[in-house]
């Protein structure tokens, strides 16, 4: 029988995976900037739809000045049903994605899909992402208020 | 180090937090008044923009009753990625939770997406345990013109605001 | 008051059917057969409202998986919010929202949400330990007509 101990551990990873994850989102949406960054482990990769891979904090940084975030343009990073497996210091997740901007005609979806993820326990004990693949599965040709168009 | 008490009880308040975040949802969607009032403390504010301030379950309860619901109107307020910091005080614990939120209607077309935003909360665990909403800033950051089926269109312009301040009872 | 015994099972019994309620959307979108039967006890109910009568028992419910679209032939998204989940023993009620996103070719390829609605769920916690459906009736409340892109003529 797994302790108590063990147990509570595993349902605290399982919250901090979810913050960590929750904060891409946000800080990506809203411009926190430093926020973001955190997400990251030193050598982490991001590799977006249609670009070449991202790789460590300097390209992150790089790649998050040139996204948009609001009041330029007002998106949402939505993400649900994370299935998230923990071994010792490292998980997998993965999670459905919907991203919806700004159109004339109202609010829509902009893209939906799913992202592949790998995240490590830290020195400082905090979950961060070792690599996040995001695969798009459908998106909207034309480009929405105040933000760039698709790639 | 936090004890295993400590530690558990944080989980289980985490837990809390969402049922009452996702109370409100449900409760507004289908029509469940008292579960609804129940997610928020006497004193408690909505301020929705483009809405009169509510201040108090007298004022939530009139927005309430304003509000959509099924059968009469078909929606979703559906909330995701909450992210809730708790402090813990001899004081009262309280908790700040910034999550996002689309809302789905439905229209002559199909269903589609009426707005989408933020909500900016603040909780407190209340005397029988449960932690209700204390406050809440939603934000609009994208809304539909078009009226949905059933439901009036949204006053979403300063303008309107203003012309609502210290009204009640205006339909939504 | 509750031992830490007690207080951690019900925090892990919710989190074992939030899992089964996301494996239910990732299986289904995706074609992993073996994963989306796993969600299910053998005599369980499927209430899908194209299916008059709904879907009894695990051949059932097969047949329903098989009549369902799945990536990479139809890229669709069962996106589940808000699970309310109440624990009473080794049986469970969760109720959730559901929204769906597929591609139409009216948009030119664009998500467009096809339906949405509530998930109403009974959960069976199984000898082996793992949370299974009992019964799913879905109650879809707004769906659009146009069909969308990769769907089966049915």
């Amino acid at each position: 029988m797994t302790s108590i101990e063990a147990r509570v551990l595993a349902l605290e990873d399982e919250q901090d995976i979810l913050r960590t994850l929750y904060a891409y989102g946000h800080s990506i949406d809203y411009g926190l900037e430093a926020d973001w960054i955190n997400c990251w482990t030193e050598d982490a990769v991001l590799q977006w739809p249609n670009r070449p891979p991202l790789k460590g904090h300097d390209a992150l940084r790089t790649a998050f000045r040139n996204h948009t975030h609001a009041p330029q343009a007002f998106h949402k990073h939505v993400i649900v049903e994370p299935r998230i497996d923990i071994s010792g210091d490292r998980a997998t997740v993965r999670t459905m994605f919907a991203r919806l901007d700004r159109y004339p005609s109202g609010p829509a979806v902009r893209s939906f899909g799913r992202y592949l993820d790998v995240l490590v326990r830290c020195k400082d004990g905090h979950w961060r992402f070792q690599e996040r693949i995001c695969e798009r599965e459908a998106s909207r040709a034309e480009t929405p208020i105040g933000a760039h168009a698709p790639v | 180090m936090a004890s295993i008490e400590q530690r558990l009880q944080h989980l289980e308040d985490e837990q809390a937090i969402l049922d009452t975040l996702y109370g409100y949802g449900h409760g507004l969607d289908y029509g469940h008044e008292d579960a609804w009032i129940d997610c928020w403390t006497e004193d408690a504010i909505l301020d929705w923009p483009g809405r009169a301030l509510m201040h108090g379950h007298a004022e939530l309860r009139t927005g309430y009753r304003n509000h959509t619901h099924a059968p009469q109107a078909w929606h979703k307020h559906v909330l995701v990625e909450p992210r809730i910091s708790i402090e813990y005080s001899v004081e009262g614990d309280r908790a700040t939770v910034m999550s996002m939120y689309a809302r789905l209607d439905r229209y002559t077309d199909g269903p589609k997406i009426r707005a989408f935003g933020r909500y900016r909360d603040t909780l407190v665990r209340c005397k029988d345990g449960k932690w209700r909403i204390k406050e809440r800033y939603p934000e609009i950051e994208s809304i539909r013109k078009e009226a949905p089926i059933g439901v009036e269109p949204f006053p979403d312009s300063p303008e309107a605001r203003k012309a609502l301040a210290g009204t009640q009872g205006e339909k939504s | 008051m509750a031992s830490i015994e007690e207080r951690m099972k019900v925090l892990e019994d919710k989190r074992a059917i939030l899992r089964t309620l996301h494996d239910y959307g990732h299986t289904l979108d995706y074609g992993d057969e073996a994963g989306f039967m796993d969600c299910w006890t053998e005599d369980a109910f499927l209430g899908w409202s194209i299916i008059p009568n709904g879907l009894k028992g695990h051949a059932r419910i097969r047949e329903g998986f098989h009549i369902h679209t799945h990536a990479p032939e139809a890229w669709h998204k069962h996106m589940l919010a808000e699970p309310r989940i109440t624990l009473s023993g080794d049986t469970a009620t969760a109720h959730s929202y559901f929204w769906r996103l597929d591609p139409y070719k009216s948009s030119g390829g664009a998500p467009e949400i096809y339906a949405f609605g509530r998930y109403i769920d009974t959960f069976v916690r199984c000898q082996d330990g793992r949370w299974r459906f009992s019964e799913r009736l879905v109650e879809k409340e707004a769906a659009r007509e146009e069909k969308p892109i990769g769907a089966k003529a049915l």
